[in-house]
């Protein structure tokens, strides 16, 4: 059987992995070629693919997976966007990073090792009942994370009308600042005799 | 890899090389121009049906090779002539004709591979009828009496079929591919429909075949219309009635197609149903499904658009509690296993947010009552697997579509008003960038940073408590998982 070529290529599909970077907190409009240009600074980009959410939300953010050239390159970034808050199409919300995974990739190989092996239970089976709950336990776990997804993105929408509040008062105070330089400083400058400067930044002698 | 076929005792199968070509300066290979295999005579760039086991179908090659190696293996090397159902994300708009073949083309799987000489069933009359300089063109009354025609190549790399020909296609000459001379006179006899019969067919009608064939075969040049009356023929007719004749219109053909496909579906699905019945109290490997190696060959489309209309046709189900690592693929096969159904399944991808004990999967099925019977034997049994896990199903859903345009963390400035901003600025804004500890953004985004840790400690604690919860039933289970 094949099975030495589905060793190499799973052992091929592992060093992708490796040099793969995650990065999620990504905005709805960010775009392949947007994540292409951002990274291209850094690094070669191999392939950039963005991962479809099916089952989320539509306000939920974003995640792709960016291929590098060399998984030492993909540690630098996650590093440097671990350090420094990085953006992409928008601020202030920075992205984050992770080194990616074998099962964030959705065409992953299967893994050569490995054999699946399963039996149904029928009612009145022993197990019938453990399994039974735990069934209904599965569906409660899911109702639990679709329940605290909702309250992480209320936390998100908060934070982000406080600081929408927090740079319009700084924008307001910016504007003030504007005016006066354009009239009433100019007219101080004067009266003091004062020189004044072209890019009416008031200054003594 | 195709295994080489078992050859019974009862069998003699008869085998004769034709003329030998070269032998190979690397590898030692002896190459032949034909050979005369079960009293069929195989010229090289001949079309033969081939079976590998545990497929549904036959599949289709030309010969581009023969030969045999240092270790008396007898090898063919062929290109593949697609079936329709092989490609039908790619098609797009193009409605192929039932008995359209695509010839494979590009670099990369599924072009074209060496087999075992033994897995041909017979021969295929298959007719170039593409409008090419390089291409004989076939008369009409070659067109009727093929099997198959194709006219189209299909890329392997680009996925999508062209009708333009590469000069070189899996490395062959593409005027060999064409028709020509030789194919024309293509023994009309060795209908390989009737060799095909033999695999579906459990009767002793195989041996009376070819017996019947060996009779028929002085008569290779026989022409079409005398064909048709001759008395082998008819004899064969009689013995088979369900033979279509190799006259007969292409409705007949079709249907008996169809019902060949039907009967050995059937035949397989029994089989693995007694299997699972009996072992009943073990956990049985999940085997592959039939088809295996041809999914593999092509990346799948978009999933967008199917997951939608499945969800509409309500043939769309969400699998959950399933290993992480499973893959795409195993969940087929998993479905295959325990529900015969031939399903398309995607993995949803694993995310750091997400609890990393579950695996969950679509599973697209064809009809709706496949899902909805899928779901009720779902969720009256229960399907455990090797390792404990208990898979739970519901009805699939989709999010709805619609463009989100603002994002909570994104602000807008009105920047025009500020017209001290400097082009740097303006653009700053635009690109991808680290910011900077002087800005307001950098405070800004140490916000988002706080957020985004506090809620990676929340969801560690959710999965914390999760786990906890799924070690207690876990534990109550009797069988023996290597969880």
């Amino acid at each position: 059987m094949g099975s030495t070529s589905e060793k190499e290529n799973y052992a091929a599909f592992e060093k992708k992995v490796e040099r793969t970077v995650y990065l999620d907190n990504l905005a709805p409009y960010v775009t392949e070629s947007v994540l292409r240009t951002a990274f291209d600074q850094f690094a070669t980009v191999k392939d950039v693919r963005l991962i479809p959410n099916y089952l989320e939300p539509r306000n939920v953010p974003q995640c792709a997976l960016v291929e590098l050239d060399s998984p030492k390159k993909a540690k630098e970034i996650i590093s440097m966007i671990v350090q420094y808050p990085f953006m992409i199409s928008g601020m202030p919300r920075p992205v984050r990073a992770f080194p990616a995974k074998a099962e964030m990739f959705d065409d992953r190989p299967k893994n050569p090792h490995r054999k699946v092996t399963c039996r149904w239970l029928e009612p009145g089976d022993p197990d019938f009942e453990a399994a039974e709950e735990m069934k209904q336990l599965t569906c409660k776990h899911a109702d639990e994370a679709v329940y605290l997804l909702q309250l992480q993105l209320q936390e998100e929408e908060k934070l982000a009308m406080h600081q929408e509040d927090t740079l319009k008062g700084h924008y307001k105070k910016y504007k003030m600042i504007d005016g006066i330089m354009d009239g009433a400083a100019q007219r101080l400058a004067r009266h003091y005799g004062l020189r004044e400067n072209n890019d009416s930044k008031p200054y003594f002698d | 890899m195709p295994q080489p076929p078992e050859t019974n005792g009862e069998e003699k199968i008869n085998f004769k090389w034709g003329n030998k070509r070269e032998v190979g300066f690397n590898n030692k290979h002896i190459q032949y121009e034909s050979f005369t295999f079960r009293d069929v005579e195989y010229f090289l760039y001949d079309c033969v049906y081939f079976y590998h086991n545990g497929d549904f179908e036959t599949s289709i090659g030309k010969l581009v090779e023969i030969y045999e190696t240092p270790r008396d293996e007898k090898m063919v090397k062929v290109i593949w002539l697609l079936r329709p159902p092989d490609i039908r994300y790619f098609l797009g708009d193009y409605r192929p004709r039932w008995n359209e073949l695509f010839l494979a083309c590009g670099e990369g799987d599924g072009v074209s591979n060496v087999n075992f000489l033994g897995s041909i069933l017979g021969k295929c009359n298959v007719v170039c009828t593409a409008k090419d300089k390089r291409n004989l063109e076939p008369s009409e009354a070659e067109v009727e009496m093929a099997d198959f025609f194709f006219k189209h190549c299909f890329n392997v790399e680009l996925v999508s079929i062209t009708d333009k020909f590469a000069d070189l296609i899996g490395g062959v000459k593409v005027e060999e591919i064409f028709n020509r001379k030789k194919v024309k006179i293509s023994n009309p006899i060795s209908r390989p429909s009737i060799v095909i019969k033999k695999r579906t067919d459990p009767s002793g009608m195989l041996r009376h075949q070819f017996d019947d064939k060996a009779e028929v075969k002085p008569d290779i040049a026989i022409q079409k219309n005398t064909l048709l009356n001759c008395s082998p023929y008819k004899k064969r007719k009689t013995l088979d009635n369900m033979q279509p004749s190799s006259q007969s219109k292409e409705s007949t053909k079709k249907e008996d197609f169809d019902k060949r496909r039907k009967v050995f579906h059937e035949g397989t699905s029994e089989l693995r149903l007694s299997k699972v019945v009996r072992n009943c109290r073990e956990f049985m490997e999940v085997t592959g499904r039939p088809g295996n190696e041809k999914r593999r060959w092509f990346l799948r489309p978009n999933w967008e658009e199917k997951l939608r209309n499945a969800q509409e046709s309500g043939c769309l189900i969400l699998l959950n509690n399933l290993d992480p690592s499973c893959t795409s693929y195993e969940v087929e096969d998993l479905i295959w296993h325990t529900l015969n159904e031939i399903v398309d399944a995607k993995m949803i991808e694993w995310s750091p947010t997400s609890n990393p004990h579950y695996g969950r999967a679509f599973v697209v099925f064809k009809k709706k009552d496949a899902a909805e019977s899928a779901l009720s034997r779902l969720n009256k049994r229960c399907l455990i697997l090797g390792d404990g896990r208990v898979v739970s199903a519901v009805k699939g859903w989709v999010r709805g579509t619609g463009e989100q345009t603002n994002f909570p963390g994104h602000l807008v400035m009105n920047k025009s008003e500020l017209h001290k901003q400097t082009e740097d600025m303006r653009n700053a804004v635009s690109t991808s960038h680290c910011a900077q500890p002087n800005t307001i953004e950098f405070g800004m985004a140490f916000g988002w940073r706080k957020l985004q840790h506090l809620s990676d400690k929340w969801w560690d604690a959710l999965y914390q408590a999760q786990k906890e919860e799924i070690n207690d039933v876990m534990s109550g289970l009797t069988i023996k998982c290597n969880f």
